[in-house]
C-alpha cells in the first residue's frame, strides 16, 4: 500500500494502518533517533513518540508538501533534539548520575557491538547538535538535501555549511584518534 | 540524427564543495549536478584526489551500522486507542457516514423505489394542452367559479 494511502487511513483512525506505517518506518526512525541519541532506550522512545504523534495528528500531513518520510523524521528530529537540549541542561546543572539514560549521548556510553567503530563514533559524539543532525540526516537515512533542509529548518546552502565543518571535525578527530 | 546531449558545466570550487559535503558517492550528490560534477572529475586530478579523501571518510562513516532492533510488539501495544485519535470532523464525518451501523441499507431501500416511480411517471405523463383544467382539477374548483355568467 503507498504511503498515501496508509497515512490517510490512518488519520481515519485504522489502527492496522497505523501497525503497517510502524513496521514500514519504524526501523528507520530508531536508527535515526540512536544515532543522533546513541541510546536504545531513548531511541525506541522516540520512535514510539514518533509515531504515537503521527496516529494523532495524521489528518495535518500534507502529501503535497512533503513525503511521508520527511515528516516522520521531522516529528523524530524535534522529539530528539528537545531531548538532546533537556540533557544538556541537565548535564549543566548536574543533576544527572552517570547511570542516567539521558546521559547516553556521551561516547563513553557506546559499548557492544559497535566497540570495534569507538573512533568514530566518539568523533560523532563530539560533534556539534546541528553538525550531526545534518550528517545523520544526509548520511544515513536516504534524504535528500531539500528534505534535510525542510526538516532541520535551514536552507540547503546553510546545510552544506554544517555538513562541510561536521565532515572536516569528523575527518580531523580520527586522524587524531590512536 | 544522433541528438548532443547537453550537460550543465559546474564550477572547480562548487565541485570541492559538493564532495566536502556529501562525499564520494555520487548517489548522495543533489541530483542536478550529478552529472556535471562526473565530467569535471573525469578531467581533474585535483579533483580526484578530493573525491578519494571523501571516500576514505565515507569508508569510515559505513562501519557505522548499528543494531538498532525495533520492538514492534511493544510499539504497537503503546499505540493510543481510537479514542485517543485527534482526527479532522471530516474524516470523523466520512468515517461516520460509512460505517455499517449509519443505515444506508435502509435509505437505499426507500431512495430506490421513489426513484423508480418518479422517472416512470415523468416519463409517462404527456404535458397538457390546457393548464386551466389541470389547475381546476388540481384544487377542486367547481367549473363555474371561473365563469363569468
Amino acid at each position: 500500500m503507498h504511503d498515501e494511502t496508509l497515512i490517510r487511513q490512518v488519520s481515519r483512525g485504522n489502527r492496522e494502518a497505523l501497525s503497517t506505517l510502524a513496521l514500514r518506518h519504524g526501523p528507520a526512525l530508531k536508527q535515526f533517533a540512536y544515532r543522533l541519541l546513541m541510546s536504545h532506550q531513548l531511541a525506541e522512545e522516540v520512535a514510539q513518540e514518533t509515531l504515537i504523534r503521527a496516529w494523532r495528528e495524521a489528518a495535518r500531513y500534507d502529501p503535497n508538501r512533503s513525503r511521508l518520510s520527511t515528516w516522520l523524521h521531522q516529528i523524530a528530529h524535534n522529539l530528539a533534539v528537545d531531548l538532546l537540549r533537556k540533557q544538556r541542561r541537565e548535564q549543566l546543572a548536574g543533576e544527572l548520575s552517570p547511570d542516567d539514560p539521558a546521559t547516553a549521548v556521551t561516547a563513553e556510553s557506546i559499548v557492544g557491538d559497535e566497540e570495534n567503530n569507538k573512533a568514530l563514533t566518539d568523533a560523532i559524539a563530539g560533534l556539534q547538535e546541528r553538525h550531526r543532525t545534518a550528517l545523520v540526516l544526509t548520511y544515513y537515512q536516504s534524504l535528500n538535501n531539500r528534505e534535510v533542509a525542510e526538516i532541520m529548518g535551514l536552507s540547503v546552502r546553510a546545510l552544506e555549511s554544517l555538513l562541510v565543518r561536521a565532515r572536516q571535525q569528523l575527518r580531523r578527530a580520527l586522524e587524531d584518534s590512536p | 540524427m544522433k541528438r548532443s546531449q547537453f550537460v550543465p558545466s559546474i564550477s572547480e570550487a562548487r565541485a570541492i564543495e559538493i564532495l566536502d559535503a556529501y562525499g564520494a558517492d555520487p548517489r548522495k550528490w543533489p541530483e542536478p549536478e550529478r552529472a556535471p560534477l562526473e565530467t569535471l572529475l573525469a578531467t581533474s586530478p585535483a579533483l580526484q584526489a578530493i573525491r578519494q579523501r571523501a571516500a576514505d571518510l565515507d569508508a569510515s562513516l559505513d562501519q557505522w551500522q548499528p543494531e538498532t532492533r525495533l520492538d514492534t510488539d511493544a510499539l504497537l501495544a503503546a499505540l493510543p486507542t481510537r479514542a485517543d485519535h485527534n482526527d479532522h470532523w471530516m474524516a470523523r464525518f466520512l468515517d461516520r457516514l460509512f460505517e455499517p451501523a449509519f443505515g444506508w441499507q435502509q435509505i437505499t431501500a426507500a431512495i430506490v423505489p421513489l426513484t423508480i416511480g418518479l422517472a416512470w411517471g415523468l416519463s409517462t405523463t404527456a404535458p397538457p394542452d390546457d393548464w386551466s383544467e389541470v389547475e381546476l382539477s388540481l384544487l377542486n374548483l367547481p367549473v363555474e367559479v371561473l365563469s363569468d355568467d
